[in-house]
């Protein structure tokens, strides 16, 4: 192999496996959100839910309103609040992947 | 015009991902997040290899070329069983009690107005018709076993609207979305 194969190997291989600093990360980032999400899932249960139907079925906000009942103004307000309340139970978790490193 | 509560849906149901809002930020990494713990909740695939080694000791066991395992349990004694049934008892309760949903508690910050009433189920059927005559079409829903309505007003407020609502003790809400959940009053 040229010197020039050999680095670009090195460096697409360090793009593809994550380095041990990383997966420590990762690691740490996951086992933050848990935490959060549990919290969040014990004191805002209808919030956490409809933010992770959002996430998991690709729900519209018909679709949600007529899971809920609710009218369309109501259902706007509600997925207003499940972000207001996200941003709160989430903070630990947003600090650790946005502020730090 | 897209405010942020709709970059934020939009990302976090995965509908648009190049957004550079920062609120599309964060609700990707939220989905990112919650789809990563749905996986890791996925029971785990038989791993092949140990099934396999399983199968053939068991064959080898059936066929004399292995011993087969040994018991070492003993018998308890009957005062020694019966108490633990009832260690066993006493911890599955505990358990169970843990694990029951806790009450949920909404804030008066989030936009749902809360009344009390002897009778809220009825009070309910009777705002909605009242909100129907005045031409306004109020669902009924309930949460958590609390009766409650929402109702998207007409802007501007019409006055017998205001007036049925006054005549209950309803503050008219702010952006003519009414919520309201009605608790039963302790006599």
């Amino acid at each position: 192999m040229t010197p020039e194969t050999q680095a670009r190997v090195a460096e697409l291989s360090a793009e593809q496996v994550p380095a041990a600093d990383d997966a420590v990360k990762q690691g740490q980032l996951s086992a933050c959100f848990d935490r959060c999400w549990d919290k969040f899932m014990e004191s805002s249960p209808e919030h956490a839910l409809v933010i992770s139907w959002i996430a998991e079925d690709n729900l519209t906000h018909e679709q949600i309103a007529a899971l809920l009942g609710r009218s369309p103004g109501a259902t706007r307000e509600f997925i207003s609040q499940c972000r207001k309340r996200a941003r709160i139970h989430l903070a630990d978790w947003y600090a650790l992947a946005f502020l730090e490193g | 015009m897209r405010d942020e509560d709709d970059i934020w849906f939009d990302s976090l149901a995965g509908v648009k991902n190049d957004d550079p809002e920062r609120a599309a930020t964060a609700a990707r990494a939220v989905r990112a997040a919650i789809l990563t713990r749905i996986a890791a909740e996925q029971p785990p695939v038989v791993d092949q290899s140990a099934r396999r080694e399983s199968e053939l000791i068991a064959r080898a066991r059936a066929e004399g070329l292995l011993p087969a395992p040994r018991t070492t349990y003993r018998r308890l004694p009957a005062y020694l069983a019966a108490a633990a049934i009832a260690g066993l008892a006493v911890t599955v309760s505990l358990q169970m009690r843990h694990e029951s949903p806790a009450p949920v508690i909404r804030a008066s910050h989030s936009g749902i107005v809360r009344i009390r009433d002897e009778r809220p189920k009825e009070l309910q059927q009777q705002l909605i018709r009242e909100l129907a005559s005045a031409g306004v079409k109020a669902r009924g829903y309930e949460s958590f076993g609390r009766p409650g309505i929402d109702a998207d007003l007409p802007t501007p407020l019409p006055s017998e609207v205001r007036e049925i609502l006054a005549h209950h003790g309803i503050t008219p809400p702010q952006d003519n979305v009414l919520q309201l959940e009605i608790d039963t009053s302790t006599p």
